[in-house]
């Protein structure tokens, strides 16, 4: 029982001052090694979990209440001085201004002279009479155009709201340029040009878009649907559109590096030298420029070579990377190059293969009779080695994308004989298509004529 | 005060619809009183004491409910010379306004309704509820509070000002303002910009806001409201069971019958009742019915569907019990389909407000009064419109309601997004007009908006139009 429950119940009054909260007691650590139970009973122990109880204070009742004083008040917003009576606290003797006087905003609309009307707001369509009621309007309602649109009931006039805007927008702009003119003053010019750009108004636009947007709201459900439809049928062939990318990439890099393969060995060299005047060589960027026309191998070259210096060097490093070249002194400078601290064994130095490829690499190895890892590691045979190692590989893939290509061919086949058109595809349109079912013919030819 | 924006005046904020008349005091969350805005009536030659009304609650006997003829002090002789003039000997009339006096057997009291399709026709009898309202239920001096008053959207602008003269000239309030209803509705819920359905009694009205502000040209409605519905309810009755309602007040004894059997009772000899207060009081037992048992059909109306719903038993006043299936849904679906549900003119037995074929034929449902008002209004503001539909009014509360109106509207306007509001407890939907004008009476900022007695003095009663838009 605490000092505070006693208190409560001989109804004793709170001390004025509550006690100040002790601080919590940094407990010990208890020492390593030593169990909870015996560190509890050799002392330091952990003091027993009691909390202060922590009682709201209670109200005082020390302090006289503050007496309400029924008040008349005045508010200053209104012009008839009407007095109504509110609820103050006596001691507030805020005689000034009523609080809520300041929140009377009103908005300032343009005001025009009879002679200012005369030189420069004529307009045949608008009398000086309708332009007036307009501007109470206008006041009346805060420029809240939707309203006044809807209270407007000129005598012999139908107008619409754009109507009423153009001649608001109009007057301003007028009157602001004109006032401008004959006020010498330059001082304020770039603001005032910013207010007559404000007051500009497109009454064509404004209807145009208005009429769009009835139409967007007219739509039948048939025709959102159909727009949801189309929405993400675009999504997909742009997603189609980057697969295809990607693919024929892959498809190029292998070309690629089929080609140097068969090049590469007749030409001796540095690959510094060498390797710019290789054909069909496709960078990475390159790809993009010949999306277009992948079948043309001439074209291609064209446009490679225009970015090849760029990327020359960085060309030159994966090549060699993939010890594309035959030499053992190019061999001897690549190790050169990246040559690692420490002791090593040169049949280390083998680029190792793809974890996937490796079974099927060493199945080929084993046809040929070659272990997986050269008995004699001298330097040519590593080279060698590893030529054939690439080679292999690259022989993997191609075998892989000429069957891909060949089940896709297939595919096309069976579908332009059940079509009965004839539907001229190049491989390169048959990787595009390949994921899609065959009942969506219609959409394919939507992609076809896209492409052309 | 400063912190949400009230500060109190005393207002009083009074709200006088079809069916019932709301007053309280500005601030408060729920009207201090609701009564109906029928009112009984009784018309005795002035030179007879009212004697047979001794049985009356001492109430009744405020000199307050006496009637006086006079609505301005100079206009006194003129009315009471025309009284005179057309009725012959002169005629003192007594007023019985509040559900406890309005329901009361009386001989010879005629019920009348001071408003018609929501204006104020009769305005003797608004006056009386009027001071039924200030002096009996709230008991104030009217000359100590503002006074906020709701009106329709379409009132014209002479009972606009007739208003004003009633407020400045019989009741001398200091200050006074008239609001809209459809405007106060959508306050209701904390919002300025709203398309308020407000479906009650006598009227269906969809009613776009902007800013606090009604948009005339949007303005829809349709004599089609809840006593519609209890008229076709008592047809219905009438032609499938042949039964017509005896009000409790006729009803001396009564056995317990079985379902569907003709009820047995004992009649009470109530000699010069008249037919409107008959009608008043079957349609009390009508509104019973519909609280009970009807409900709307959430999606498009199908018999074979809904002809599947568990029957609920309601049992008359006199005793006549049945259970009731379809007819729950039939009822109330003239909301939806006027056009195929309303009692065809000329049908036998036809009962109260009949609609030519006229009428049916330009009849709305709800949903499509929601959507052609919306539609009437600039594009711009229609997705804020649909965003914002305020469902108000006693015939809102069906069960069903909301869920079919959120059904129907996204097939008519399939591109928005519409949000309904409706308030959840059916006082807040039955008294939103009212909290909405409690609400505004009770803004720091509204005070500078009321017409007070020196502007209308200073320019007449013509004020109103100025000040109150």
């Amino acid at each position: 029982m605490s000092g505070s429950d006693i208190r409560d119940i001989l109804q004793i009054g709170k001390p004025s001052e509550p006690a100040p909260r002790k601080l919590k007691q940094a407990v010990e650590k208890k020492p390593e090694g030593i169990s909870r139970e015996l560190y509890s009973l050799i002392g330091g122990a952990p003091p027993i979990a009691f909390i202060k109880p922590n009682y709201k204070a209670k109200l005082s009742f020390q302090q006289k209440a503050t007496p309400w004083e029924f008040r008349q008040f005045t508010n200053p917003a209104r012009t008839d001085g009407l007095v109504l009576r509110h609820w103050v606290k006596a001691n507030d003797d805020n005689d000034g201004d009523y609080y809520f006087a300041k929140f009377n905003k009103i908005i300032n609309v343009t005001d025009y002279t009879n002679e200012e009307y005369e030189k420069y707001l004529n307009d045949p369509n608008w009398t000086k009479e309708e332009t007036d009621y307009l501007f109470a309007l206008c006041r009346n309602y805060d420029l809240r155009f939707v309203v006044i649109a809807d209270r407007y009931e000129y005598p012999g006039a139908t107008r619409s709201m754009e109507d009423l805007k153009e001649r608001y927008y109009g007057v301003n702009q007028a009157l602001l340029r004109e006032r401008a003119a004959s006020s010498t003053s330059t001082d304020n010019n770039q603001e005032r040009q910013t207010l007559i750009q404000q007051f500009s108004f497109d009454k064509n636009k404004e209807i145009e878009r208005k009429k769009a947007l009835e139409i967007l709201f007219n739509r039948t459900p048939e025709q959102i649907e159909e727009e949801e439809a189309l929405f993400v049928e675009a999504r997909r062939l742009e997603q189609n559109d980057m697969k295809l990318a990607k693919e024929r990439e892959q498809l190029l890099k292998f070309l690629q590096t089929y080609d140097i393969q068969q090049t590469l060995p007749a030409t001796p060299g540095p690959p510094s030298a060498g390797i710019p005047a290789q054909p069909g060589l496709a960078t990475p960027g390159g790809i993009g420029i010949a999306g277009g026309s992948g079948t043309s191998p001439i074209h291609d070259k064209l446009k490679k070579k225009k970015s090849q210096p760029e990327v020359d060097t960085k060309k030159a490093r994966r090549m060699s990377n993939a010890s594309v070249s035959s030499s053992v002194n190019e061999e001897i400078i690549e190790k050169k190059e990246k040559l690692t601290p420490g002791v090593y064994v040169r049949s280390q130095k083998i680029p190792p293969i793809k974890p996937n490829m490796i079974q099927k690499v060493g199945k080929v190895m084993d046809e040929l009779g070659i272990p997986i890892r050269p008995i004699m590691p001298t330097a040519q045979v590593c080279a060698k080695f590893e030529q054939l190692q690439t080679a292999i590989i690259t022989l993997l893939d191609l075998k892989r994308q000429v069957d891909r290509q060949e089940t896709d061919l297939k595919v096309k086949k069976t579908q332009k004989s059940k079509d009965g058109t004839p539907t001229p595809q190049g491989p390169q349109e048959g990787i595009a298509n390949r994921k899609r079912s065959a009942s969506n013919v219609g959409l394919n030819s939507r992609d076809k004529r896209k492409k052309a | 005060m400063v912190t949400y924006g009230g500060d109190e005046v005393n207002a009083l904020v009074l709200d006088v619809g079809s069916t019932w008349t709301r007053a309280g005091y500005a601030g408060e969350d729920t009207p201090k009183a609701i009564f109906p805005s029928s009112y009984g009536v009784i018309e005795t030659e002035s030179t007879e004491p009212n004697s047979q009304n001794g049985h009356d609650q001492p109430e009744a006997a405020d000199p307050d409910t006496e009637m006086t003829d006079a609505r301005t002090p100079n206009g006194d002789a003129a009315a009471k010379a025309e009284d005179a003039a057309t009725s012959g000997p002169k005629k003192v009339r007594k007023y019985y306004i509040g559900d406890g006096e309005v329901n009361t057997w009386r001989q010879n009291m005629e019920i009348r309704n001071p408003l018609k399709d929501g204006l104020v026709e009769d305005w003797e009898g608004f006056e009386e509820i009027w001071k039924s309202a200030f002096h009996q239920r709230l008991r104030i001096d009217p000359t100590e509070h503002p006074l906020l008053c709701t009106e329709p959207a379409w009132n014209p602008s002479e009972k606009r000002e007739k208003l004003v003269e009633l407020a400045f000239e019989t009741f001398n309030f200091p200050a006074f303002y008239l609001a809209k209803d459809a405007v106060m509705s959508a306050f209701s819920v904390g919002r300025a910009t709203a398309l308020v359905l407000d479906s009650g009694g006598s009227t269906t009205s969809a009613i776009p806001v902007y800013d606090g502000l009604v948009l005339k040209r949007g303005i829809l409605r349709q004599p089609i409201g809840g006593n519609v519905v209890s008229a076709q309810i008592m047809e219905e009755l009438k032609r499938s069971l042949d039964y017509s309602v005896t009000p409790q007040y006729l009803i001396g004894e009564k056995e317990a019958t079985d379902p569907g059997q003709p009820p047995k009772f004992k009649a009470k000899d109530r000699p010069n009742t008249t037919d409107s207060f008959h009608q008043l009081q079957q349609e009390r037992a009508i509104h019973e019915f519909k609280e009970t048992v009807c409900q709307v059909a959430e999606t498009p109306y199908d018999e074979d569907v809904l002809a599947a719903r568990p029957q609920k038993p309601f049992e008359f006043p006199d005793g006549f019990n049945n259970t009731f299936g379809i007819e729950r849904f039939r009822a109330t679906e003239l909301l939806f389909q006027p056009r195929s549900y309303l009692t065809k003119p000329g049908t036998e037995g036809a009962y109260g407000a009949t609609f030519t074929q006229q009428q049916i034929d330009a009849s709305l449902g709800i949903h499509q009064l929601i959507f052609n008002s919306i539609c009437g209004c600039d594009i711009d503001l229609r997705p804020l419109l649909f965003n914002n539909v305020v469902v108000t009014g006693g015939n809102t509360l069906f069960p069903g309601f909301v869920e079919r109106l959120n059904y129907e509207l996204p097939g008519l306007a399939p591109g928005s997004k519409i949000k309904i509001h409706a308030a959840g407890t059916s006082t807040d939907r039955r008294c939103s007009s009212w909290l909405g004008g409690s609400i505004l009476a009770s803004l720091g900022t509204f005070h500078q908006l009321w017409i007070s007695k020196a502007e209308y003095e200073e320019s007449g009663a013509s004020i109103v139009e100025s000040k109150c838009f």
